[in-house]
């Protein structure tokens, strides 16, 4: 049956493909058309290079374009404005074979999740800190180990780089804590037993006493504690 | 009588940019007009406040991402995050733009022109419908500026009349847009809005634009003052029709300082107005 709007479709969707056309377009002063191509890839460019200012100084100004160009053409999805970074970023790492930037996926990562931190709606809970508690991550931290220390502008030595990154509930800004292999993997393996029995589970692997492990790390979970960065 | 239950004079579009210093400067406008798109999810530092003011002031919600005149069909997750949202603050008023802005599920994050056609009357009159039934709310229906026709069979007026009469919505009449587009594309803008089914108008923005002389164009910019020709059609308008009357900042945002010297033009304005 045909579509009762078949003409309307076809008149939307030559429009959508002028404006996400790089092209310029001859002669704009008569083809106003232009301006909406102006207006959409500005304002995705302006969004992208605003949010994640430290990939895009990485990425020429022309192949910025043309993968702008390229990812509006690729129909973003989300109605949420703040989105396009995380969208964008999904867009490069699953599009681009990145060769002589392989840091990039970490560093796309660092900058959508500090947006994405920023903005979670977090609701608070005290927690005092107890060996026989049962604590996990906070939805108000990331835990990643990164191939690039991307936070420290370091792009070229490849290798392993377990960081913390967590929104500070006192002055409200995202921070990150270079954190040991140890404790990165002691916090991921939170979650189902208890704070003690990850120790016992760390010690035994680690072939550590129980008692000089847990004494080297009551200081920095009562910190974590207190920072909510465990729940 | 008004169609804006507890919205009355001037109002502001509420920004983040000042929204520390509304307390501050002690301002307080007749109501305030948010995007909720901005609000639904907000930076956790501002929720407090944020909170403070949907209480403290009369409230418009006034959208971006609805796309009412796209040809896909609505986005239930996104309607069902704006009735959330509009519930939880008690919000009863929601206006959105006569426009679309997605295609085929890709999003453009701008305001497009709609064919004009009977066609689209009927197909967007069905989608208002859906709005307002899902939404409990009517829905008020925003003339863009738009500097391209993709295509017309029927005047711009027209259209828009027949969309509101259709679907049995309310307008909200953007005297900075008539004027942007009367110039734009030559058309008499006291002559549009005349002919507009004013019965229908719930009420009215008034924003900056800039001009291009070189370009022979006015881009609606909402990023700078009120330009003195859009203060004569809002005092032209203001004598046919007693609606409630905003001003929309949206780029370029000054010190609330500088912003409550416009607001209080407008309601200086609006009181006057009322007196007669």
């Amino acid at each position: 049956m045909p579509n009762k709007l078949e003409l309307e479709i076809k008149i939307v969707k030559r429009f959508i493909d002028l404006i996400g056309n790089k092209d310029e377009i001859v002669n704009p002063l008569f083809n106003r058309v232009q301006v909406y191509q102006d207006m959409v890839y500005f304002r995705f460019y302006e969004t992208i290079s605003n949010l994640l200012p430290l990939s895009c100084k990485t990425i020429s100004q022309k192949k910025l374009k043309k993968w702008i160009f390229e990812f509006i053409n690729n129909k973003p999805s989300s109605p949420y404005m703040w989105k396009i970074p995380y969208e964008f970023s999904s867009y490069i790492l699953t599009t681009k074979k990145l060769k002589n930037k392989k840091f990039l996926k970490d560093l796309l990562w660092f900058e959508y999740t500090e947006i994405d931190l920023r903005m979670f709606n977090y609701t608070h809970k005290k927690v005092t800190f107890n060996w026989d508690s049962k604590l996990s991550l906070s939805p108000s931290v990331r835990l990643k180990e990164l191939n690039y220390a991307v936070y420290k502008g370091d792009y070229k030595n490849k290798g392993k780089y377990p960081i913390l990154f967590y929104y500070d509930f006192d002055d409200h800004k995202i921070k990150f804590n270079e954190i040991t292999p140890f404790m990165y993997q002691f916090l991921k393996n939170l979650g189902s037993k208890t704070v003690e029995e990850n120790v016992i589970e760390l010690a035994s692997l680690h072939n550590i006493e129980v008692v000089d492990l847990k004494e080297v790390m009551l200081k920095q979970l009562k910190i974590l504690c207190k920072l909510k960065v465990l729940i | 009588m008004t169609k804006m239950n507890g919205i009355k004079g001037a109002g502001l579009g509420f920004r983040r940019e000042f929204m520390n210093d509304i307390n501050t400067l002690n301002f307080k406008p007749n109501w305030f007009e948010i995007t909720p798109e901005n609000w639904i999810s907000m930076p956790y530092e501002y929720r407090e406040l944020f909170e403070q003011t949907m209480e403290q002031f009369p409230i418009v919600a006034h959208g971006l991402s609805l796309s009412i005149g796209s040809l896909d069909p609505l986005d239930m997750n996104f309607l069902k995050d704006i009735k959330d949202f509009l519930d939880r603050f008690k919000i009863k008023h929601y206006s959105e733009h006569l426009s679309f802005s997605n295609f085929l599920g890709a999003q453009t994050y701008e305001l497009l022109p709609v064919p004009m056609t009977p066609k689209m009357v009927e197909h967007i009159s069905d989608k208002i419908k859906k709005v307002q039934d899902y939404l409990g709310r009517p829905l008020i229906l925003e003339n863009a500026s738009y500097y391209y026709i993709p295509y017309s069979e029927m005047l711009e007026v027209d259209f828009i009349n027949s969309v509101l009469e259709k679907s049995d919505s309310q307008m909200l009449l953007d005297v900075n847009n008539v004027f942007v587009n009367s110039v734009n594309h030559q058309f008499y803008a006291k002559k549009f809005i005349k002919d507009l089914n004013l019965d229908r108008v719930a009420y009215i923005h008034i924003a900056g634009h800039l001009e291009y002389p070189e370009e022979k164009l006015l881009l609606d910019t909402h990023g700078e003052k009120v330009n003195k020709q859009v203060w004569k059609l809002l005092d032209y308008t203001l004598n046919l029709i007693d609606v409630p009357v905003m001003i929309e900042r949206d780029n370029n945002i000054p010190p609330l300082k500088k912003l409550i010297k416009e607001y209080d033009q407008l309601d200086t304005m609006l009181r006057a107005k009322n007196a007669k």
